[in-house]
């Protein structure tokens, strides 16, 4: 049997040494996907969207800068948040996101990549949710309790996050102070966590057990 | 149905988390998607067979870097030089084996080279008294050229390499060269395996590298066609 092909919307940006845009990839998302069962391949063009969602049979939506606030009906009120912003980087997630949704297929978002699910659905992104790499324990629920166990320890590497939920997406890990660190939707195969299961770092214990739902999940849509 | 084309990327930290990546550079996958072909980044050694699977063409791209964090420059300049052959080498292997479609480009084409068997003269601008390294020349083209039915015998190119092709493998040939004498092109006798020594995907559209030189497209469209033409897709 073919395994799963897991089409990864990567970092897209400039490399002034070379004077061109690059994508470039973080091996840890590779890794997981492959170890949890799944083929790893990287969009390039997002001419090529239709093509990508075509052949391949799930979308990883992974970390990264801040979405433009125009994605989600909001202005930008100061410069310094845009931060390491990309317009081609924020196109593509939501061109690739936008054709996996109308499929059906598996789309799983980490970090950014679960804003990006929520605002994709019609929801909004929390611009100031705390301190970066600051600790939190989640209360878990649904899909997530059932998948990760009652609560889940990570620190944050965003000081952004989900904000009001998208249509259909149900809150599945909340932090003491309310904020929304998981989505799941409601009947479409589509998850977004705010921490890093793949990174060593993200303080929570190494866990594949989120790739490996999802890879599944990949391997069993039409 | 278009023609899928893995490209391999180069050793990089990513921006996030400054952890052990991969870079493509975007001039190879526009150059593809504008030439009727769908780009894919492969990156994983574990999934080479699969990758030969997937794909109707490989091209072997040029070497790059990319590093967010300047301290730790060795690490990622010593995964160019260490892992990365050894990647580019076994996805080689598993196109070559599945007689799928494979071109070169400059690092590329010194892969292919040593994989067939041939040497690479290292540093041999010291030796020979001529740079490579950021500037352009001529390139002169054979009868079996490809690039020379494309654009005809004698072309601007850019040049980008400290390193050629010393002895030429078996089962390739040379078909077109720079004025002092480098390999420029070279294609296998019987598989479907071609490879240049400078850089078409930088020579496409109003920024040419260099501006004298053609808009090379109609090279990634031929090698789109042959990859489209072997896959069978209607």
């Amino acid at each position: 049997m073919m395994k799963p092909r897991i089409l990864i919307a990567a970092e897209d940006s400039f490399d002034p040494n070379t004077g061109n845009g690059n994508i470039v990839l973080c091996k840890e998302y590779s890794d997981a996907v492959y170890h949890a069962g799944g083929t790893p391949l990287v969009a390039l063009d997002i001419r090529t969207a239709k093509e990508y969602a075509d052949v391949t049979d799930a979308l990883l939506l992974i970390g990264g800068p801040v979405i433009h606030p125009a994605k989600y009906g909001s202005v930008v009120r100061d410069f310094s948040y845009l931060g390491g912003f990309s317009g081609t980087r924020d196109n593509m997630d939501f061109a690739l996101a936008k054709l996996f949704l109308a499929q059906g297929k598996p789309i799983l978002g980490i970090g950014r990549g679960a804003m990006v699910v929520n605002v994709l659905t019609g929801g909004t992104v929390n611009e100031s949710i705390g301190e970066k790499g600051a600790e939190t324990e989640d209360t878990l629920s649904g899909q997530m309790e059932k998948l990760l166990g009652k609560t889940i320890t990570f620190k944050r590497s965003y000081g952004w996050g989900i904000g009001r939920l998208g249509e259909g997406m149900q809150p599945e890990a909340v932090a003491p102070d309310g904020t929304v660190d998981a989505i799941v939707h409601k009947e479409k195969p589509v998850w977004g966590v705010v921490w890093h299961p793949e990174h060593p770092d993200d303080g929570a214990a190494p866990d594949n057990r989120l790739y490996e739902m999802f890879v599944s999940a990949a391997a069993s849509a039409d | 149905m278009k023609p899928i084309i893995a490209l391999n990327g180069g050793s990089a930290l990513d921006r996030q988390f400054h952890s052990k990546a991969t870079v493509a550079n975007k001039t190879y996958s526009a150059a593809v998607a504008a030439a009727g072909g769908v780009p894919i980044l492969v990156t994983d050694p574990d999934s080479i067979k699969s990758y030969a699977e997937i794909a109707d063409g490989l091209i072997l791209t040029g070497s790059l870097f990319f590093n967010p964090d300047p301290e730790r420059r060795s690490e990622v300049s010593k995964a160019e030089s260490g892992e990365r052959p050894v990647y580019d080498a076994a996805l080689l292997d598993a196109f070559v084996k599945a007689g799928k479609p494979v071109f070169g480009i400059c690092l590329g084409l010194q892969c292919i080279n040593l994989y067939f068997g041939g040497t690479l003269a290292d540093g041999f601008k010291f030796k020979d008294g001529v740079e490579h390294m950021m500037c352009a020349h001529n390139c002169l083209a054979g009868e079996d050229s490809v690039v020379g039915k494309i654009f005809g015998s004698e072309f601007m190119i850019n040049s980008r390499h400290n390193r050629k092709i010393d002895t030429l493998a078996p089962g390739l040939k040379a078909v077109a060269f720079s004025p002092d004498g480098v390999i420029e092109e070279v294609q296998h006798e019987s598989l479907p395996v071609w490879a240049v020594e400078w850089h078409p995907e930088r020579m496409r559209g109003d920024h040419r590298e260099p501006p004298e030189g053609p808009d090379t497209t109609p090279l990634f469209q031929w090698f789109c066609g042959v990859c489209k033409e072997m896959s069978g897709k209607e």
